[in-house]
């Protein structure tokens, strides 16, 4: 692979560059002249393009300067990068039509972006061209309490919606961890899940209908505020299609009454394994708590720099188990839960009194995988996801890979769905390290893979997994998913390069972070 | 802990007080800043949020990008208000490297010459001199008494200066009569508790006289021998904003010099900006061999007015003050200093006062130090905003601890034809302890 | 033909294969030629190859409980069904998931989990018949989706065989996983002309502890709806919420040996949950049907329960058992406009002197409509049917026509149209079955 030396990066500073930043570009093979291509290779004036979109959309809209983009060479992924040409920012769902024309006119590989803060690269543009960034189609078009359903732009960011409908006792259920800055639009696009997803399901299940651009320009509506719409589920299949088959502008989703009674506990454990058998004894019992979150020491240690909020550090685990429901019955529930954790030699149970006790509780989870960025410089986060039953066996198996590669591996996960979270530490700058970390990883993955797992439970494939998702899909379940996605982006210009694995002839890892296995 | 490493990859800056590459890396990109942040809530750009602009910090120091007048506009475009350190799980210093980010580009970036003049003069030749500034408080009174003023305006002579000059003159609320000299140390009323000594200020002193007899009275009435060293000067913390590091680690060693003569207990301050200036003379002087631990020892016993009266447990008033009242968090208490409930707690206290809570108190009001003055524009945006959750509090009285957010809230209660009073915390306490 | 039968009995063996009696398994009038019980995936592979290559086209079947759903088929040779994978293949009650093949009954499977107090919180009709692959394929829900949802939602991985052979599978065994596009839905609800349901898993929940049921009798239309409409919108979760129009009610309470009054609009709220939970949602109920002006309630528990809960859930065998049912309908539209479509189809019923029993999941907008009166003519039936989809339409949803006599289904749109997405659902029609073998003209648009 051979750089093309323009002047993204400037002579003086690639000399100089021992850094890990320079090596990753330049074995990724991503393109790095700024001279803008469309895909047959025809050259078109980059200023041209500015200026078209910009008729559409106006000049405030469009961005185009180096340092403009260069921000949006990457998203919560920061392992690969790739930037666009020109990033455009439509307010109407017409003003997406007429971008998404241009470009396939044009030939121009484009992409829809939310907030940027998935875990899978699923907003790179790997082929530069156009980013459509939606942030600011962010209204909330219509809350229709009486059907329980609600009707949004992309942009809308995904704890505003709860914000919205929670002076009448509402919310809207899928609550990832990045739900402050996360957009309904990315969430659809990566069918995110959250902590609460045990009991109430992932994105796909509250979402209805939506109005998506194709990638030639045509706008479909698919589903409605109906619950059964005609014909193939184009409603679930497009949920969780990573931005590779249209571009949502409209979504219409299911909104829900609060609990009116929450109770969270907050359980600590002398090990992970006491912790494990507890999550498998409270389903066992026939309970499904609302969610149930697992936190290992060094996460314990991490969060509790953070935020101060009492975690004992020398804990081997913590459990957050929260019930919601009705008042009634759930003293008992309770009481059994804390049973189990008794049974499993819990150290201490502590029950959050209060809203402010219970927001202590989830600050330190939501907050985890951050925090974790006091302990390590740079992290490389799996998403792994087994069933429960293997949960103190996969822990054991990860603080194997943990010390066989001489790196610590943290582990925070939604151990109710058995979606684990290991999270391994290195530094960007050690290029010993980052081989190891990547290693590492792939093994956590293969561990999962073995035990009937799956390798993403959460944060997608995109440019992360693709080349792992022959290890749990044949050759024909992913021509199956090949010749669903010709029908919606025969053309391959939106979000090109995603999801599917990309080296043919030679191993999967070998394109991979350029290692050849 | 810097290491050779870093030093390396430190290419687009030079070599006095780069920002901090580890603390760079320290963030991890997870967007959970957006949000937080005023400029991207309104402009919706990466480059103008917290993630984004040390993104371009770090492009800088990795050598991809140069610093550059488009560099230059994202990093002052920043309120530096740091509401993003209070979402950042990870405990990014954003606002450290920032601050050092803007002593690269003043150090390494032409401006226009006439921006140079202007900020060179208030900067370097203004801030660091307490007698300079109450010169210009004199001849401003001055302009703005004799009637000059309204002829200036009426001519259209401001025409002619540049926008920021011309911003300034119409943001510039009438003077009240200066407060003199305060005198050098005031007694405790009653038993002698602590020595704390105060911090005078630069425009506290002329613009907020009341409010440091408001502060004085409160001080004494609990215990307090105050001390005003009469050799202090401004905190710096806008030259530290405006990039000037040089001329504010000077103001900087002066105070530390200053305070260390007055042997206090505590250094007590009433405006929020200069606050966490003050408890970061340890981070703007930590290269500096001959400071660095006094600057420590400096910043440990600073405290903010209400902070310090809460950890006290002042004496709790008995007057009435049947008001409504509301607050609003300054940024640099609430983000800056994490005191977010002191200030409640003195309100609070206070018989017969109402607090209503004020919906996005956490926000930036748009004053943050100069900028309302050179970024008219995106400061007015913010202003409304707060003006919107301000009106629907229905409140007689707001209440902040920062001179720059007092300021800008008046003007927007003026703006709006509203009759509320724009006051800081201790009046309220002072007014109540008669 | 009789070569292509030759190479099935190759695949399948003689005993598989049945050449006779396929009366019993023609689809809307039409004979198939032979029925095949493939016993094994590669069997079912070798089968669609085979049909694909030959251009035969071949008419999936669980145990036929819904055969009389969808359109005419354009050509039907060759039916396959599944009933001999019905095998129950992972069960590990710890992790609440279960792999199984397509041709179990669900009822088969629920003992299995039973046993060990869990079940698939799928509650369709003929539940004692029907297949799992059936219920998938037409996506076949009951009155407790309110509480668990339907297929979409409970279904985690899926195997299926396409015509050509190829066998694929979306998702996989654990309960949450976006690996690869989410190729699940696109089977469910797709009445077997993507491919062949072979094999599903799914997530599964514990019993409930208690199951209760409020049952509430109103003078009138507004005043049930608006007792439905406050249960909807309270904190209740209740697993189920119907509404039955009086001919609907009378026949129920006849079932049951309720009495409540004449000419009464029913509703049924279901509370599944912990004893104090369920009982406390109940009461709470009854209180909301009491002021709504509710003239009877009745809370029950146990054995009258679950006979109740049976019959919400059979309703269509009752109904069409008890009346001399032509038409059946199933409205989709949003909850609230539940009230107004039964206003519609009662008007309906008195100028077409069609009676009508009308049963509504009333939280989900799901509304089944079944008319009697088989000397009613063609063209009015016609009229009934494009009146009423005109008006589902309004309200913002659809109307699938699922039992008709063939004359009447021969006049008809099936399903209607589903809008400016049909050029997709075209492709993706084309991409699995470029020669059009599986069901042919039976689905939507006459996929």
């Amino acid at each position: 692979m051979i750089v093309e030396e323009g002047d993204y990066f400037p002579k003086k500073a690639t000399e100089g560059l021992t850094g890990i930043h320079f090596k990753y570009i330049v074995v990724k093979g991503l393109r790095l002249s700024r001279e803008p291509k469309t895909k047959q290779g025809v050259f078109m004036d980059k200023k041209k393009w500015v200026t078209e979109l910009a008729k559409i959309v106006g000049v405030g809209n469009v961005l185009s300067a180096r340092e403009d983009l260069i921000v949006y060479e990457c998203d919560g992924h920061t392992i690969d990068k790739a930037p666009p040409d020109v990033v455009v920012f439509p307010t109407s769902t017409q003003q997406v039509v007429d971008i998404v024309k241009f470009a396939h006119r044009e030939k121009i590989p484009f992409i829809g972006r939310g907030a940027g803060t998935g875990l899978s690269g699923g907003a790179l543009p790997l082929q530069g061209g156009i980013i459509i960034e939606f942030c600011k189609m962010n209204r909330i078009l219509e809350i229709d309490y009486e059907n329980k359903r609600a009707v949004v732009e992309p942009g809308v960011v995904n704890l505003h919606l709860s914000e919205a409908l929670s002076e009448q006792g509402y919310y809207y259920v899928p609550d990832p961890s990045s739900q402050a800055s996360c957009t309904i639009g990315g969430n659809i696009a990566e069918n995110s899940g959250g902590p609460h997803t045990l009991k109430y399901g992932v994105t796909t299940n509250h979402v209805l209908g939506l109005e998506v651009v194709l990638p030639d320009g045509e706008v479909i509506q698919v589903g409605g505020k109906m619950e059964d719409p005609l014909g193939y589920d184009l409603t679930g299949i497009l949920v969780g299609s990573e931005g590779t088959f249209g571009l949502v502008t409209k979504a219409m989703v299911r909104i829900m009454r609060k609990p009116e009674a929450v109770k969270t506990l907050l359980g600590i454990f002398d090990t992970v394994d006491d912790a494990s058998s507890t999550v498998s004894g409270i389903i066992a019992r026939g309970i499904i708590p609302g969610a149930l979150e697992m936190m290992d020491n060094l996460v314990i240690q991490a969060v509790e720099a953070a935020t101060q909020i009492g975690y004992p550090l020398d804990a081997g685990a913590v459990l957050i188990i929260e019930l919601d429901g009705f008042k009634e019955g759930m003293e008992e529930l309770a009481d059994q839960i804390i049973q189990v954790c008794k049974e499993n030699r819990v150290r201490e149970v502590r029950v959050a009194r209060s809203e402010e006790e219970r927001a202590i509780i989830w600050k330190g989870r939501k907050g985890a995988f951050s925090a974790i960025g006091r302990l390590s410089p740079t992290y490389y986060t799996q998403d792994g996801v087994i069933p429960r039953t293997r949960l103190p066996e996969v822990l054991r198996k990860i603080a194997e890979i943990s010390q066989k590669y001489g790196l610590r591996i943290p582990n925070v996960f939604h151990a109710g769905d058995g979606n684990l979270h290991p999270l391994i530490l290195f530094d960007l700058r050690d290029k010993k390290q980052v081989e190891k970390a990547l290693e590492a990883g792939r093994e956590i993955l293969k561990v999962c893979v073995d035990v009937g797992g799956s390798i993403t439970g959460e944060h997608g494939i995109g440019i992360e997994k693709n080349n792992y998702m022959p290890w749990i899909f044949t050759p024909e379940d992913l021509e199956a998913m090949r010749r669903v996605k010709a029908v919606f982006n025969p053309d391959n210009l939106l979000n090109p390069g995603k999801v599917f694995p990309t080296s043919k002839g030679c191993s999967a890892e070998a394109k991979f972070y350029g290692k050849v296995a | 802990m810097e290491t050779a490493e870093s030093k390396v990859l430190n290419l687009g800056f030079d070599n006095i007080d780069p920002p901090n590459y580890d603390r760079i890396l320290g963030c991890i990109h997870c967007g959970l800043c957006l949000q937080k942040c005023p400029t991207y809530r309104e402009l919706g750009v990466e480059a103008d949020s917290p993630r984004g602009r040390i993104y371009l910090i770090k492009s800088v120091a990795d050598g991809i990008l140069s610093i550059n007048e488009k560099f230059v506009d994202h990093m002052y475009l920043c309120l530096d208000c740091r509401a993003c350190e209070t979402a950042c799980p990870s405990g990014v210093h954003f606002g450290e490297i920032m601050e050092a980010a803007r002593g690269q580009i003043e150090r390494n970036w032409k401006r226009p010459f006439l921006t140079r003049l202007i900020r060179d003069t208030v900067f370097k030749g203004i801030f660091p001199y307490p007698k300079r500034i109450k010169l210009l408080a004199s001849l401003l009174r001055f302009y703005q008494r004799s009637g000059l003023q309204s002829f200036v305006r009426r001519s259209g002579l401001l025409k002619i200066l540049p926008g920021d000059l011309e911003q300034m003159e119409q943001m510039l609320p009438p003077l009240p009569a200066s407060a003199g000299n305060l005198p050098e140390v005031v007694p405790a009323k009653g038993e002698k508790k602590y020595r704390v000594g105060l911090i005078s200020g630069c425009v506290m002193n002329e613009m907020f006289p009341f409010i440091h007899q408001a502060t004085l009275k409160v001080l004494t009435e609990n215990g307090c021998e105050v001390v005003i060293p009469k050799y202090q000067n401004c905190c710096g913390a806008l030259n530290i904003h405006g990039g000037v590091r040089e001329v504010a680690k000077k103001m900087a060693r002066n105070n530390i010099d200053v305070f260390e003569r007055a042997r206090v207990d505590f250094i007590i301050i009433n405006a929020a900006g200069c606050g966490s200036t003050l408890k970061e003379y340890g981070i703007l002087l930590e290269h500096d061999p001959n400071y660095a631990e006094k600057a420590k020892t400096f910043s440990r016993k600073v405290r903010d007015i209400s902070e310090f009266l809460v950890k006290i447990s002042f004496k709790k008033p008995t007057q009435e003050i049947r008001k409504r009242v509301t607050y609003d968090d300054p940024c640099h208490l609430i983000h800056g200093q994490k005191i977010s409930k002191q200030p409640r707690i003195i309100l609070e206290s206070i018989p017969g006062l109402e607090l209503v809570e004020l919906k996005e108190a956490d926000w930036c009001c748009g004053s943050a130090g100069i900028y309302n003055i050179t970024h008219p524009e995106m400061s007015m945006k913010l202003l409304e905003r707060k003006m919107a959750c301000i009106k629907a509090t229905q409140a007689d009285i707001i209440a902040t601890g920062n001179p720059g957010c007092i300021l800008q809230i008046r003007m927007g209660v003026q703006k709006h034809g509203m009759s509320a009073e724009v006051l800081h915390p201790v009046e309220l306490l002072a007014q109540a302890y008669e | 033909m009789d070569n292509i039968i030759k190479e099935l009995i190759n695949i399948v063996g003689e005993p598989h294969l049945l050449t006779s009696e396929v009366d019993l398994y023609k689809v809307e009038g039409r004979v198939p030629k032979a029925i095949v019980f493939p016993g094994t995936i590669p069997e079912v592979s070798e089968i669609l190859a085979l049909a694909d290559k030959e251009g035969i086209s071949v008419i999936p079947r669980g145990s036929g409980t819904k055969v009389y759903l969808g359109g005419i088929p354009k050509r039907v040779d060759l039916v396959l069904s599944l009933t001999r994978l019905n095998q129950i293949l992972e069960y590990e009650p710890a992790d609440l998931t279960v792999m199984t093949q397509a041709g179990i009954t669900l009822a088969d499977l629920q003992s299995t989990l039973a046993q060990r107090g869990q079940f698939l919180a799928l509650d369709p009709p003929f539940a004692s018949k029907a297949t799992i692959g059936g219920i998938l394929s037409t996506n076949s829900s009951g009155p407790c989706r309110l509480l668990y949802g339907t297929a979409r939602d409970l279904v985690i991985g899926i195997k299926v065989v396409h015509p050509g052979g190829m066998v694929t599978k979306g998702g996989g065994k654990v309960v949450k996983n976006v690996a690869g596009y989410d190729m699940n839905k696109l089977y469910i609800g797709a009445l077997g002309t993507l491919g062949v349901i072979v094999e599903a898993n799914f997530k599964l929940r514990p019993l409930p502890r208690m199951e209760k049921t409020l049952w509430a009798a109103f003078p009138s239309l507004s005043t049930a709806f608006e007792a439905v409409t406050r249960i909807f919108k309270s904190e209740l979760s209740p697993a189920f919420l119907e509404l039955f129009n009086p001919s609907a009610g009378t026949l129920l309470n006849r079932v049951m040996k309720i009495q409540t009054p004449e000419n009464s609009f029913i509703v049924a709220m279901g509370a599944d949950e912990v004893p104090e939970a369920a009982e406390r949602q109940v009461t709470q109920a009854e209180r909301f049907c009491k002021e709504s002006g509710a003239t009877d309630t009745l809370i029950l528990a146990g054995e009258v329960e679950r006979k109740l809960r049976r019959s919400i859930r059979e309703f269509f065998t009752l109904a069409t058992t008890h009346t001399r049912t032509t038409l059946s309908c199933k409205a989709s539209i949003p909850p609230k406009t539940v009230g107004e479509l039964f206003q519609i189809a009662d008007k309906m019923e008195k100028r077409y002197e069609v009676p009508g029993l009308l049963q509504a999941h009333a939280g989900n907008g799901i509304v089944y409509i079944y008319f009697s009166r088989p000397e009613t003519p063609v063209e009015t039936w016609v009229k009934i049917i494009e009146e009423l989809r005109t008006s589902a339409v309004n309200l913002g949803g659809n109307l699938v026509v699922e039992l008709a006599p063939i004359d009447l289904k021969e006049r008809i749109d099936i399903w209607g149209h589903p809008g400016s997405s049909f050029r997709l659902m075209q492709g993706i029609k084309a991409q699995f079955d470029p020669h059009n073998i599986l069901n042919p003209g039976r689905f939507v648009g006459g996929l």
